[in-house]
Parts: structure tokens; C-alpha cells; sequence
């Protein structure tokens, strides 16, 4: 284990004033977390918006995110969309647009890289920086760092971002959730003690209903009598995972800030939401089998094959319904997955049921290299197939996916064109620049001009 | 019920059985062996999928019936000497005592009535093989019998007699073994599918040359084995089949090759193993050959290689081919002759290991396709 500094942590006082660590800034790690994001990304792109209630996830029939605005008037995120429209008709409901989203994700990571290489993208949204000994190049503490940062966001974005600065991952993301939105919190290693006195176990990275449930029983209710516990008792009750954030709380840098993008998976499933749900099989079974191809292509595009899937189905009132199928070989070609797949989808599909989510995984993903034939497989069908998959991925690279797809995929654009199932597209998909097609586009958001 | 016997005599029966049954049933009955004294001891144990009879020489000093554990039994039998012991029922309390030498143990017993009623050996479709045979060609034949429970047909042997001739198969889809052996039966085809399970417990069993008694019929096999030179004790084993459709094993077999490769039995192991010493998880080994030779090579990103020349009988053009270490040792182990032939047709089509003058052991293994 890392514990380089080698101090008795935890269980030496039982006293809640005595800090849990001497040590100011032994390491500095910054998290940055959007407020809002996608909400303040559409009002950042078309200002009339800003100040008032906005929701974004027209598309999915439930609120993705939600404006500091709306919220205040009770709107949470994952509540129906239709529920929204209801009872706060003054709320202005946009879809989806995943790809302004990302842009504006893309540039915030710019931003971070500027001021330090080490930046972990946790997700869309939310980043990691290691600003370990940038006191002296910057001229100024940490705390100003993370000032500088918000501001150069602030005024290049146009959104508002809340950072947290301490000494480990799990402490850095409890301090930007203290000031919310626009916040900024330092908790130097001398602090921890204070801000995890009154701090709700719960709140902590890593520890979910379960464990605060077990905790209780164990007499723990604040992050603070958590992290007081001595190394036993810990390893006593909990496993490895839950020492690990035990010693984050104390100061022990555990998690690195991790800087690699991901290459390799273990899953991948792919899922998507429509609105109105619907019970029509064709396009329930388009969506599904375009989620396949979808997924394949991630699979193939990292050179893993799968020799089991999982099919499922969410209904209107959010049950899940699923089914794991395996495969006679591995594999990444629809076309060998497909009838499987269809099974699955007869297997689940009920004809008096709405349907709002289709969804596949695919798992016990393997590298596609030296893979061992078998028997009963056809190997010049198969050499088709991989010539007929790298004639789509090339394709699908140049023009975007689904640019060629399977027939049964069809059947969901076909239910599109009727019209009904998909709602309103997001403005920069119907509003194009010059020279711009659906595939290809200039990677700028584009502002709402009046 | 009372006999007395030697330790080893009783205790290696139960060894046996033990070994051969599923160690932890269900059903708590079936936890018992039941042993019944006349003039020679019979002991019976099943796990309902598997059933043995085995009847042993001891002196029988009070005939009777008992089922007891047998874990029990067989961990208090270790802890005696070599020596004679004494086995006795109870019968006040039904209880079971043994003993050996100055020590005695009593030990609870099951009800009788509860054991399952012992399958009967339905005389039908009968044949007979000596010993010695029928394990080499077990031996041979479960190499590549699959553990997947999902596909139930391929964890087992396919036995087929017909025309004097018997025949084993087994696949795990990634390859498949065959042998082939004489037999004296001319009547209509024989089939049926065995749980590879009890063909493992004949293997284990440590008779040399004795007749084996096969009896076919919709759902079970049986094998009635006699000692060779004292009839009274023998050994019955009887399995329930396996339902299913076994693979068309004569459609997967290719009958011509492109390339016709022959090795030198010994050699070509020799090479495999010490080329693949370096292997890892899923790294293939590759054959390239050319006139009169075949490379044998590893290589693992990030380890390292290896490579050796193997001279061999071949004339024809280069080919390349890669297969999973392990398959190919077992295919090439599996031969008995000194020279084997390997039949290529090309790099992602099955190759065939055979003996050279002799088709009664065929290995046929799909190649790993390597990038």
C-alpha cells in the first residue's frame, strides 16, 4: 500500500477538534464540477435564457438536468417531462443536444490542461487536476488558482463551474459540493476534521445506501466518526474499497488522478429513451437492433468481440425487463447477433405494454485477436462478414454512423418519418451553417442569432 | 449383520465410489452406502445420475443389511492400521460399529428404506470388451469433452457400435477426438451419448485385464466389469445417458487435405512444449511450414519469442497456422505411433492429426485466427 508518509492515521483521538492530519498540502488536487452543465451550456449559447427555468431532456421524457431556476421552484432531475409541462408551464423544456454539450466539455478540459498536464475527465461534466506544487509558477496559492480557473471558464465558456481544493480526490469532490453553484472551497489537510464534522456519511464519494445503512448500525452517521475510526476497525468491518476512501479522508492521497483516456472495456451497453413510449414492435426492435449496431461498432472499434449479451426492455413505468443471450462464438458482427437478439426481444416484448427504452450490453468483451475458431463456424461466411463490417466502419468513420445500417434498424427512421415518436430535434440539428450536412459539421456551437 | 475383512479391501471400495459419485448430493440419503453381507458383501451407493454395485470376498459372520455415511466411513477406515477389522450392526439402536485392533467406533446409520431403489441392468443390446481396451479408448476419445453446461450433449462420449467396429467422439467445438477400436457385435447400430463422468471413475478404476459387460438400451449404460481370475468379485456401474443430438461428427471431418505434413511423434512434443514454455493465457502457437521442415514459434508482446525447426516429411508449398498450445499437445499426446501426419487446408479451415498407416485415432482441431 502507498502509504508513504507512514503516520498513524485514524482511532488516535477521539477528540473532534484534533485534526486528522498536520500536514497542510502534502498533495493539492482540484475538482471541478459543472453547475448545471447542460442547462447552463443552452444558456450560455443563447442568452435570452439565462435567469430563467429551463430543462433540458425533451427527447428522453424526463428531466437529464436541471436549471439552478428550476430547481428552485421544486423541479428535479428524472421527473416526467410531462409532469413538468403540467404543473410549471413557465418552465422552458429543451431537447437534448448532446454534441453542443460535448464541445463545451472539450473546451473546459482545454482550460484545465492549460494550467496543468495531470487532468482526469471523469465524465462530461467533471474533472480531476493534480496542481501539486503550482503555488510557485503561478505566484499565488491554491486557493487563487482555483479562482483563476473558475474565472478563465467563466469568461470563456460563459458557464459557471464549483471547484473543491484538498489534499485527496475523495476530499477535493466533498469541498466542491460545500459551495454550490459558482462555489469555491480549499479544505487544507489541518481542516479535514472541521468540514467532515457535520458531514452526513452518505455524502461521501463511494459510500452508497448500503454501506451508510451498515455504517449506522455501526454507530457511524458523520463523515467525520468515520474517518476517527482506527485501522482495525475498519479492516474488521468493511473490505479494501472502503479503506481506501477511510484513508482518503485522512489525508492519504489513495486514488490517483488518472490522465489516460479509456481503451479498454469490459462492457459496453448502449441504451436509448423515446418519447411517447410506444408498443410498436418493428420500432421497438429498430431501436434495439440500432443500439446493437451501435455498440458493435464501439466493440470493433476497440477490437474486442463478445460471446454474451444482455437484451432489455424499460417500460412506461420504468420497469426493466431483461434477458442475457450467449453466443455460439464471440463475436462483433450484428449480423451473427441479430437473430439472437430478435429471440431475446420476443422473449421480453409483451403486446399490452408501452415501451419507453430499449438497451443492449454486451459482455465478457475479449480482445479479437487470436481468437480460437470452432467447428461448426463457416470461416469464409465469416471472412465476409469482416470484409463487409470494414467496408461499413470505413464508411461509418467518413460519414457518421448509420450511415449504413441493417434493414431492421430501418424501421425506427421509418416510424421517425411517420412522425409521433421522436419529439423536436435540438436547434443546431435543424439549423445548419453553410456547407454543413447532418454528418459533418464545424465542431463550433453555434449561437442563436436574433 | 456382522464380517469381518481386511481395512484396505473395505476401504478402497469406498475410496472408489466416493471418487466416482458427486460428493455433495441433495438428498441426504444418498450421503449412505448400503452394504449387505450374504455370503459375499455387496455395496451399493448411487447419486441418481451415476449408480455402483460392487461385491467384495470378506468373511461374513451374520448376514444383514445397513446403510451408513460414507464420508464417515471412510475417514475413520484411514485412521486404521493395516489390519483386520470388524464391521457389525447394532441392531438394537441400529447403530454401525467398527472395529480395529483396540479402538471402536459407533456410529449412527440412515433408514434403509429411504435409499433409492437400485437400478436393474436391462439386458438388450449387449457386447463385450476386455478392460484393458475400453480404457485406452476412454482415454483417448474424453480428451476433448467440454465442461459448458450449457451445451449438455458435448460433456459427454459418443459411443457408436456397429459392424465390429466401436467408436468414441467427443467436442468441445474447438476440437474433437475420435477412436476407434474392434468389436465383436454385428447387429444394428448401437448410440448413445455418456456423461463423461463415469467414463473418468473407469478410468480410475484399477483393473488390468478383465471383461466388460456393455448394456445399451433408450436411457442408461451399463458396465458390468468381472475380475479375470475370481469371478465373485466384481464391479457395476450404471449411468443414466445424455439426451440430445450429438454433433455430425463424419460432416466435420474433412475426407482430403491440401497438405499432407509427417512428423516425428516424439519431436513435434518436444518442440511444442518447450517453444510454448513461454506461453500465456490465449497465445496462439504458429506452424509455418516450407519444403522438408516447419517452424514452431511463440511470440508475446512484451515478454518475447521463441522458435525452433523441426525437420519433417513435406513437399508441398508454405503454410501458416496457429493453434492453442494446449489443443495441439493433446491431439499430438493422443497418437500412439512414432509418426504422425498433420493435415492442412488452409489457415482458418480444421487441421487433422492422425497416425500414419492408421485411422483409428483421429484429432481434428480448428485454428486460432491470428491478425
Amino acid at each position: 500500500m502507498d502509504n508513504n508518509n507512514s503516520r498513524d492515521i485514524g482511532g488516535k483521538s477521539n477528540n473532534i477538534n484534533s485534526p486528522l492530519t498536520i500536514l497542510s498540502w502534502p498533495k493539492a488536487i482540484l475538482h471541478v464540477d459543472g453547475d448545471a452543465f447542460f442547462t447552463s451550456c443552452e444558456q450560455a449559447l443563447n442568452p435570452s435564457l439565462k435567469g430563467k427555468p429551463i430543462v433540458t431532456g425533451e427527447e428522453r421524457g424526463i428531466a437529464a438536468c436541471v436549471s439552478y431556476e428550476a430547481k428552485k421552484l421544486g423541479i428535479k432531475r428524472g421527473m416526467r417531462i410531462g409532469e413538468i409541462r403540467k404543473f410549471f408551464p413557465e418552465v422552458k423544456i429543451l431537447p437534448s443536444d448532446y454534441e453542443t454539450y460535448s464541445l463545451f466539455s472539450l473546451r473546459m478540459f482545454d482550460i484545465l490542461r492549460s494550467f496543468s498536464p495531470v487532468v482526469e475527465e471523469y465524465s462530461i461534466d467533471e474533472g480531476f487536476v493534480d496542481i501539486t506544487g503550482l503555488r510557485r509558477p503561478y505566484h499565488s496559492s491554491y486557493k487563487d488558482i482555483g479562482i483563476k480557473i473558475k474565472e478563465k471558464i467563466k469568461n470563456e465558456l460563459g458557464i459557471t463551474v464549483s471547484i473543491g481544493i484538498s489534499i485527496t480526490k475523495v476530499l477535493s469532490k466533498i469541498a466542491s459540493r460545500l459551495r454550490k453553484p459558482d462555489g469555491l472551497t480549499v479544505i487544507p489537510g489541518r481542516e479535514i476534521h472541521i468540514y467532515l464534522r457535520k458531514l452526513p456519511i452518505s455524502e461521501v464519494w463511494g459510500i452508497g445506501p448500503n454501506t451508510t445503512s451498515y455504517l449506522e448500525k455501526l454507530g457511524i452517521t458523520k463523515a467525520l466518526e468515520f474517518a476517527k475510526k482506527d485501522e482495525k476497525f475498519i479492516k474488521k468491518h468493511l473490505s479494501k474499497p472502503f479503506f481506501e476512501i477511510w484513508q482518503e479522508l485522512n489525508g492519504i492521497s489513495i486514488y490517483p488522478v488518472k490522465v489516460e483516456s479509456k481503451d479498454s472495456y469490459k462492457s459496453i451497453s448502449k441504451a436509448k429513451t423515446f418519447s411517447p413510449p410506444t408498443n410498436d414492435e418493428h420500432f421497438l426492435f429498430g431501436e434495439l437492433s440500432k443500439n446493437l449496431e451501435d455498440a458493435c461498432l464501439k466493440a470493433r472499434k476497440y477490437k474486442l468481440v463478445t460471446s454474451k449479451i444482455i437484451v432489455f426492455l424499460r417500460t412506461q413505468d420504468f420497469r426493466d425487463e431483461a434477458v442475457m443471450l450467449k453466443l455460439t462464438r464471440p463475436s462483433s458482427y450484428p449480423i451473427e447477433i441479430l437473430p439472437m437478439a430478435k429471440e431475446g426481444f420476443y422473449l421480453l416484448y409483451k403486446k399490452d405494454r408501452q415501451y419507453r427504452q430499449t438497451g443492449v450490453v454486451l459482455c465478457e468483451l475479449v480482445s479479437q485477436d487470436n481468437l480460437q475458431l470452432t467447428l461448426f463456424e463457416n470461416p469464409p461466411r465469416i471472412e465476409k462478414s469482416t470484409k463487409l463490417y470494414n467496408a461499413i466502419d470505413k464508411l461509418s468513420r467518413r460519414f457518421g454512423k448509420h450511415i449504413i445500417m441493417h434493414g431492421c434498424s430501418f424501421s425506427s427512421e421509418l416510424c421517425i418519418k411517420d412522425g409521433g415518436h421522436q419529439s423536436s430535434a435540438p436547434y443546431r440539428v435543424d439549423n445548419l451553417l453553410i456547407g454543413e450536412n447532418k454528418r459533418q459539421k464545424i465542431g463550433i456551437p453555434m449561437l442563436y442569432i436574433k | 449383520m456382522k464380517f469381518q475383512t481386511t481395512k484396505d479391501n473395505l476401504l478402497n471400495e469406498l475410496l472408489f465410489i466416493n471418487r466416482s459419485l458427486v460428493s455433495k448430493p441433495t438428498i441426504q440419503v444418498l450421503n449412505g452406502v448400503l452394504m449387505e453381507a450374504n455370503k459375499l458383501l455387496d455395496i451399493y451407493a448411487t447419486d441418481l445420475e451415476t449408480s455402483i454395485k460392487t461385491t467384495l470376498e470378506v468373511d461374513v459372520i451374520k448376514e444383514g443389511k445397513i446403510l451408513a455415511p460414507i464420508k464417515l466411513l471412510t475417514s475413520i477406515l484411514k485412521t486404521f492400521p493395516e489390519a483386520k477389522i470388524e464391521v457389525e450392526l447394532l441392531s438394537e439402536k441400529n447403530q454401525l460399529k467398527i472395529a480395529c485392533q483396540n479402538a471402536v467406533f459407533i456410529i449412527n446409520t440412515y433408514s434403509i428404506e429411504d435409499f433409492p431403489q437400485f437400478p436393474e441392468v436391462r439386458k438388450g443390446n449387449q457386447v463385450s470388451i476386455d478392460s484393458k481396451r475400453l480404457k485406452n479408448l476412454i482415454s483417448k476419445s474424453i480428451k476433448s469433452v467440454s465442461t459448458d453446461e450449457n451445451r449438455p450433449v458435448l460433456t459427454g462420449v459418443l459411443i457408436e457400435i456397429s459392424n465390429n467396429i466401436i467408436t468414441m467422439v467427443s467436442t468441445d467445438s474447438y476440437r474433437l477426438s475420435l477412436a476407434k477400436d474392434e468389436i465383436d457385435y454385428s447387429n444394428s447400430l448401437l448410440k448413445a451419448i455418456i456423461p463423461s463422468r463415469v467414463l473418468d471413475s473407469i478410468l480410475k478404476t484399477d483393473l488390468q485385464s478383465e471383461l466388460v459387460e456393455i448394456n445399451i438400451d433408450e436411457n442408461q449404460i451399463s458396465f458390468n466389469i468381472f475380475q479375470a481370475n475370481n469371478k465373485a468379485q466384481n464391479l457395476l456401474i450404471i449411468s443414466r445417458l445424455i439426451s440430445g443430438k450429438f454433433p455430425e461428427y463424419k460432416q466435420l471431418i474433412p475426407s482430403s487435405f491440401k497438405h499432407t505434413i509427417i512428423l516425428d511423434r516424439d519431436r513435434f512434443l518436444e518442440v511444442i512444449r518447450r517453444v510454448s514454455s513461454i506461453s500465456q493465457d490465449n497465445i496462439p502457437i504458429k506452424l509455418e511450414a516450407t519444403r522438408g521442415k516447419v517452424n514452431v514459434s511463440m511470440s508475446i508482446k512484451g515478454v518475447g519469442s521463441s522458435s525452433e525447426n523441426l525437420d519433417v516429411e513435406y513437399g508441398g508449398e508454405g503454410i501458416e497456422i496457429a493453434f492453442n498450445p494446449d489443443f495441439l499437445l493433446d491431439g499430438v499426446s493422443m497418437m500412439d505411433d512414432k509418426q504422425i501426419v498433420l493435415n492442412i487446408e488452409e489457415s482458418l479451415r480444421p487441421a487433422l492429426i492422425k497416425q500414419n498407416q492408421k485411422e483409428n485415432l483421429l484429432y481434428l482441431l480448428m485454428p486460432v485466427r491470428i491478425s
